[in-house]
């Protein structure tokens, strides 16, 4: 899903591309959103680490447990008091709490 | 040991403790107090999420010897930044042991 | 009704509980035995401690954000989504519609978290975030 489709999600403020680093490739803001490409880019690394600790955590849980259903892991999101960042892979969406749809956007994150 | 035995150390340019909840008990050496409290807090986060990293990694890995953890190091490309316990110093690469450093952050942090 | 029971009452929730911040005490009803359940426990406090202090250093980079206080966050996986909101947690399976009404249930029932979870978790369990550890 392209940049301009993600913003269609409910409540989103903003859609973002990272590279493997959590460097920002490319964003879309909401007009009038309080965000910004340095706080996009600053979320951009923690999406990458957020989603490296997920993957170790799904890992080392199934191997000790035997119990399934975590990998591949589609996705990490902090909620925060406004606004939550969903992200997967190289994408990630900012979307307003008040109107957040958590599944569509983690739906939306997935890699082609 | 008062802080100033790790401010001697080759390479450290600054070193503080720190309280559970981020406030500075002692600082010694050529930081600003404004980014001295930065780097104390900066610290206090880091060693909580190392320990419950640490945590982690001794659950899934099953191996005795990781918990509880006892400090961490950020080597950036001319700076890095060392903890043990609830102190924290900065170290210009260039100069500093950090064997030695770790060392006497590690007695630091036990007295 | 109690946050987990009423979490526990819906179809596709696996399991749902309480954690600690320090030390190991939990809480837990579902389809956990007690040391997966602790170690869950240790799982959400780890992300927990993560999720706080990137908030802190993303509200030092632009104040007001929005982010602040980081009220929880959720890990999704192929077929099983874990959720944190607060010190609560829960294990659901990715059922349509089920993320969100679990979500949505969460953050109605532990409410807005506070600045300083941290503090308010130490305090649950008899800490003081302002002794010397050392």
């Amino acid at each position: 899903m392209d940049l301009e489709k993600m913003m269609e999600l409910p409540g989103a403020l903003a859609a973002f591309t990272y590279n493997d680093r959590g460097d920002l490739q490319s964003h879309v803001l909401r007009e009038g959103a309080e965000l910004t490409p340095q706080v996009l880019d600053q979320l951009a690394h923690s999406c990458v680490a957020n989603l490296a600790i997920a993957s170790m955590e799904a890992r080392g849980w199934e191997a000790l447990t035997g119990q399934g259903g975590f990998q591949p892991l589609k996705g990490f999101s902090i909620v925060g008091l406004e606004w939550s960042v969903v992200a997967n892979g190289n994408r990630g969406v900012v979307v307003k709490n008040r109107d957040a749809d958590y599944e569509a956007t983690f739906n939306a994150v997935q890699t082609a | 040991m008062s802080l100033n035995k790790i401010l001697v150390l080759d390479g450290v340019t600054a070193v503080c403790r720190f309280r559970d909840d981020g406030a500075i008990m002692e600082a010694e050496g050529m930081l600003s107090p404004d980014l001295m409290e930065r780097m104390a807090r900066f610290a206090q986060w880091y060693r909580r999420t190392v320990s419950s990293n640490t945590d982690l990694l001794s659950l899934f890995s099953q191996m005795r010897g990781w918990s509880p953890s006892q400090g961490w190091i950020v080597q950036g490309a001319g700076l890095t930044v060392c903890s043990t316990g609830n102190v924290v110093c900065l170290v210009g690469n260039a100069q500093g042991s950090l064997n030695e450093i770790m060392r006497a952050l590690g007695e630091a942090a036990h007295e | 009704m109690h946050i987990v029971k009423q979490l526990m009452a819906i179809p596709g929730v696996i399991a749902a509980g309480e954690y600690a911040y320090r030390g190991d005490r939990f809480s837990y009803e579902g389809a956990l035995t007690e040391e997966f359940a602790r170690m869950a426990s240790i799982v959400c406090r780890a992300n927990t401690l993560s999720v706080n202090m990137q908030a802190e250093i993303f509200d030092s980079f632009a104040e007001n954000c929005g982010c602040r206080p980081v009220q929880g966050w959720i890990v999704r996986g192929s077929q099983v989504t874990v959720c944190a909101v607060g010190n609560y947690f829960s294990f659901i399976e990715n059922r349509d519609e089920l993320l969100n009404d679990v979500m949505t249930i969460m953050r109605a029932k532990v409410g807005d978290v506070q600045d300083d979870l941290l503090a308010s978790l130490y305090a649950r369990l008899g800490g003081d975030t302002k002794e010397a550890l050392y």
